[in-house]
């Protein structure tokens, strides 16, 4: 299973991390001629590509490619419950889709496993699902 | 031309892919090896993580066909073997 995400990035906002990462492009490369490392090489020649047509947003996609997850009814479910209900915990999650707790968080801790969800810090320590693309594509 | 930017995880290595009108680069990490097609020049391999500056012309231009064999090389590999990933790519 080929899973792709997929968001949009505006170029200003892909500008600002990059200048955030490294002061300017002026620094990146003076820093790349003390250190001619190919990461840094990698990051320059990225950075004056995609600053072309600024007002063109950058397509970001992530490919996965797995035999270790389907995604069924109820990945679906959790998946649009964590994109458009931003809930608190994975109790809440399994709350929402009326399942066991103990089944949901195996099948969510999957999804984070494969890369197709990530955790950030909730309330008293729970764990809060993220889903930080805008869409899902699955090709067999 | 859309602006791209992708991470494609296979075989526990990830490749990270740039394309727009001015050309394609990617990288393989952790290996640190780069493809790339920068400024429409050519395609060539940087194969010296701490020395981008040494290149190797290869023989296809474009970021799909190049993709293509690496993918290949890693899924027969398992892994990527970098004498052998430059004979392919030459």
């Amino acid at each position: 299973m080929i899973i792709t995400l997929i968001k949009e990035q505006a170029t200003k906002e892909y500008d600002e991390q990059m200048k955030a990462k490294y002061g300017s492009m002026e620094k990146l490369e003076k820093l790349l001629e003390k250190t001619p490392e190919n990461t840094l090489y990698f990051d320059l020649q990225n950075w004056k590509l995609l600053l072309e047509n600024p007002e063109e947003p950058i397509i970001k996609k992530e490919i996965i490619i797995t035999d270790k997850i389907s995604i069924g009814e109820n990945e679906t479910q959790i998946l649009n419950i964590i994109k458009n209900e931003n809930p608190k915990s994975i109790r809440e999650i399994a709350n929402k889709i009326k399942k066991d707790p103990a089944n949901t968080t195996n099948k969510i801790n999957l999804l984070a496993k494969e890369g197709l969800i990530s955790f950030k810090k909730g309330l008293k320590n729970s764990k809060m699902p993220v889903l930080n693309y805008d869409k899902i594509e699955i090709a067999i | 031309m859309q602006k791209e930017q992708t991470k494609l995880h296979i075989q526990g290595k990830t490749i990270y892919i740039v394309t727009a009108d001015g050309g394609w680069t990617l990288i393989v990490m952790p290996d640190k090896i780069i493809l790339d097609d920068y400024h429409n020049k050519g395609g060539h391999i940087h194969p010296e993580p701490k020395n981008h500056k040494k290149e190797i012309k290869i023989k296809f231009d474009t970021q799909t066909e190049n993709l293509n064999m690496l993918v290949n090389h890693i899924n027969k590999n398992k892994k990527l073997i970098l004498n052998e990933l430059i004979e392919e790519l030459k």
